[in-house]
């Protein structure tokens, strides 16, 4: 039997050579282009008519454009707008990593922690430069919470500041120990169909059931990241 | 476990970089104006087509009012008419009927002066017939002949005592 984590091993597909980097295209390249491939396709084809009254895929075109948009407007106000494509690309990336590595031998790109750390860490960065570009060096306050009494100060600002520089790892990891646990049990569960034979049907059951989870972790995860990233963009324009 | 292989990390982030940058750049640049290009032309289209039934209603509204007012109009105009007509009715019944005493008090004056002429004439007769009476019943009963002046004197001063 392959072990269970073979699925996240990545493999040169077209290998290549940038100096002496190894950037060969891989089985994870493959899946972040077609996850480019289907975001834009679903985008540009669904708006191809411009049609008032929009047909079924226009439809589901605006729905998560007003998904999003919404989710913006709640989180961060009416300032958040200019961030909406940055935040739209964010979610559709991660939903469809998520989604595209449900189906069978497929490859899900956010199993891989330099993956996800890569988005949270860019996000983080983001969030802080426009913090300081806003705010300046009153930006520092964000790290004492207003109206903390003086004998807190040295206890609670240090909390905030790891809270705050621990931001990239857990929108990181969330999404990645998500995503690999969630694989990880599919497959070690499905290995027990062909081992217990006619028994077999119940571990295979409990994988039809557990896909419909993994699924809908899939799509809540994509929701946790962007909304999370919704909220950061909030601190760095209002901090409290 | 293959997430923590180092030599694969360049590569997916070469690619993540390569894959995320420009899905970044088409949904901003083109494709997400798309959408919102079309939703604001149908929040458009929505708010120039309530803001035309609105109008229409209102000119509805005005429309219904003018009919109101017409309706009240015509029927105060039709009121005063039938009330114009009565009056003007009665009036002329009673101008009819004013006519008519008139005439009749005018013919019932006439009769009586006709009535008294007569009487007037008929007591002044008397005289005459109780003289000529006289006279006649005198010259019978003394079988002479007495003037008729005489006898008329006479009957004169029966009267004169008599009254």
């Amino acid at each position: 039997m392959a072990s269970p984590l073979e699925q996240f091993e990545i493999h040169p597909i077209i290998p290549l050579q940038m100096g002496n980097v190894d950037v060969s295209f891989t089985n994870s390249s493959l899946y972040m282009v077609l996850t480019v491939v289907i975001t834009a396709g679903f985008v540009l084809l669904g708006m191809r008519h411009r049609a008032l009254v929009p047909g079924r895929l226009q439809c589901a075109v605006e729905l998560s454009y007003e998904f999003i948009a919404n989710m913006l407007r709640d989180t961060v106000g009416n300032e958040g707008r200019k961030y909406f494509p940055f935040v739209f690309t964010v979610f559709m990336f991660v939903l469809l990593g998520n989604l595209l590595g449900m189906t069978p031998y497929s490859f899900t790109f956010t199993s891989h922690i330099v993956v996800t750390f890569a988005l949270a860490f860019f996000i983080f960065l983001g969030v802080t430069i426009l913090g300081f570009a806003k705010h300046g060096l009153h930006f520092f306050s964000f790290f004492l919470p207003p109206g903390t009494p003086l004998p807190m100060w040295p206890l609670l600002i240090p909390i905030e500041i790891i809270s705050y520089l621990s931001r990239p790892i857990s929108l990181s990891v969330r999404l990645f120990a998500n995503m690999l646990a969630g694989h990880t049990l599919l497959k070690v569960i499905a290995g027990f169909i062909a081992v217990l034979g006619v028994a077999g049907v119940l571990p295979f059951a409990f994988v039809v059931v557990l896909t419909g989870l993994e699924i809908l972790i899939a799509c809540l995860q994509a929701y946790v990241f962007t909304i999370l990233t919704c909220l950061y963009i909030n601190d760095a324009l209002h901090l409290h | 476990m293959p997430q923590l292989d180092l030599s694969v990390f360049p590569t997916q982030l070469f690619w993540l970089a390569l894959t995320f940058i420009p899905l970044y750049l088409i949904l901003w640049k083109v494709a997400l104006p798309r959408v919102t290009e079309v939703r604001e032309s149908r929040r458009g289209r929505i708010e120039a087509d309530l803001e035309k039934a609105e109008s229409l209603k209102s000119e509805a509204e005005a429309a219904l009012a003018d009919y109101d007012k017409a309706i009240a109009e015509a029927s105060a105009k039709a009121l005063e008419s039938v009330r114009e007509a009565g009056r003007k009715m009665s009036e002329d019944a009673e101008r009819q009927r004013e006519a008519l005493a008139a005439k009749l008090s005018d013919q019932l004056a006439e009769a009586e002066k006709r009535i008294s002429d007569e009487k007037t004439r008929a007591i002044g007769d008397i005289g005459t017939i109780a003289g000529e009476l006289a006279q006649a019943s005198a010259s019978r009963l003394i079988g002479g002949e007495i003037g008729l002046d005489e006898a008329n004197a006479a009957v004169a001063s029966v009267i004169r005592d008599s009254a």
